[in-house]
């Protein structure tokens, strides 16, 4: 995690913030308008092999049952239950 | 065929109303006379039918009836007020409006105030008390209630004066159980399973957390329970064993300091029933 730095980190936080039902977040607009694109951070989750330890819907192989599944991720009301689920506190975390 | 048709139409109507939003559900709005009578009747019903095999135990004995009282002055003149005494805000704004309770006291048997304290009524305001308090002070709050009736308000503004202390006994320590290393996470639980779901909902898991097998909202302030017993770890900090789901529930602000879950002061024996039933979702 340490050795992602900002260009990754965005479609990162985007991908998560669109495995959810379909709403619209004004997270997700901001990010798209930055151009920030939700396939290269699929791309990237799969990369990174994220899936080793969460459960991710849309991403292949993402069944690890370490830590927490992230589905639904752009409702969720926290990161790690400590931080607010905002896009800027996702790419840092 | 014609049932059929309007059983079919009546659904549809009924969706129509649900949908459409036309039902005021303002707390503000009152009930229809014949909507009231309906739903009192329901509940007196109700509670007579469930309370009927109640033993009720001697509620004359006066340390009873004062614990009872210091019970009653912590938890119920929140909502219900006392001889003389208002409620507070929270009481006021209830629909239904919570009962005076000294004409509850002396128009319903004690068994059927020890149901109401213990199991709360649902859809209204009226908790359950059953989780917070132990059954041997839910009786003392009924021997208070029946004294009640006799109290004038400056007998009720004196014992306020008089009588201090919370309501409750301390938390019995359990024994600690032996040799818990070996056994499945489930039993080493050491709780009931079947309990888990109600103690769940007695300390508002669910407003947090989706949990499979419980009714609750489309919950998304904690993470989903759903898969719990086949994780690795609990707050992504220790290792999911029973004793540390005990550990994270009881005592979660000195695992994960500053963690956004609060201190719900579960009771061990709560607590044991919660992992139990959490260990049956893999």
């Amino acid at each position: 995690m340490a050795t992602l730095i900002n260009r990754r980190a965005t479609p990162l936080g985007i991908v998560l913030m669109v495995t959810a039902s379909s709403c619209a977040d004004p997270d997700l607009h901001a990010l798209r308008s930055a151009g920030a694109d939700p396939e290269a951070g699929r791309v990237a989750i799969e990369h990174y092999d994220c899936g080793v330890c969460h459960t991710i819907p849309g991403i292949r192989g993402a069944r690890g049952l370490v830590g927490p599944p992230l589905d639904a991720f752009s409702h969720r009301v926290y990161i790690a239950g400590k931080f607010g689920n905002r896009q800027e506190i996702l790419e840092r975390w | 065929m014609i049932l059929t048709a309007s059983a079919g139409c009546l659904s549809l109507a009924g969706f129509a109303v649900l949908y459409s939003g036309v039902y005021d559900v303002a707390a503000t709005k009152q009930h229809s006379a014949l909507l009231y009578w309906i739903l009192d009747t329901g509940l007196r019903s109700s509670v007579r039918q469930r309370a009927g095999g109640i033993s009720v135990p001697a509620l004359s004995d006066t340390a009873l009836i004062e614990n009872g009282f210091r019970c009653f002055r912590d938890h119920c003149v929140q909502c219900h007020g006392a001889p003389g005494v208002a409620p507070d805000d929270v009481g006021k704004g209830l629909l239904p409006l919570p009962n005076n309770l000294v004409q509850t006291a002396r128009e319903w048997p004690p068994a059927e105030l020890y149901w109401v304290s213990k199991y709360g009524i649902r859809m209204t305001g009226m908790p359950a008390w059953g989780y917070r308090l132990a059954d041997q002070e839910l009786w003392a709050i009924v021997a208070f209630l029946k004294h009640m009736p006799l109290l004038a308000p400056k007998d009720y503004r004196a014992l306020n004066e008089t009588i201090s202390g919370p309501c409750g006994l301390p938390e019995a320590k359990p024994a600690t159980q032996p040799g818990e290393d070996s056994a499945p996470l489930a039993a080493l639980a050491n709780g009931d399973p079947l309990r888990g779901p109600v103690a769940l909902r007695q300390y508002a898991c669910t407003v947090c957390h989706r949990i499979p097998g419980i009714t609750g909202p489309n919950a998304h302030v904690g993470p989903p329970l759903e898969g719990i017993a086949r994780r690795n770890y609990l707050a992504g900090i220790i290792p999911n064993t029973a004793q540390n789901m005990i550990r994270w529930i009881r005592d979660l602000q000195a695992v994960s300091p500053s963690t956004a879950m609060p201190d719900l002061d579960v009771k061990e024996s709560d607590a044991r029933d919660m992992a139990a039933y959490l260990f049956t979702l893999e």
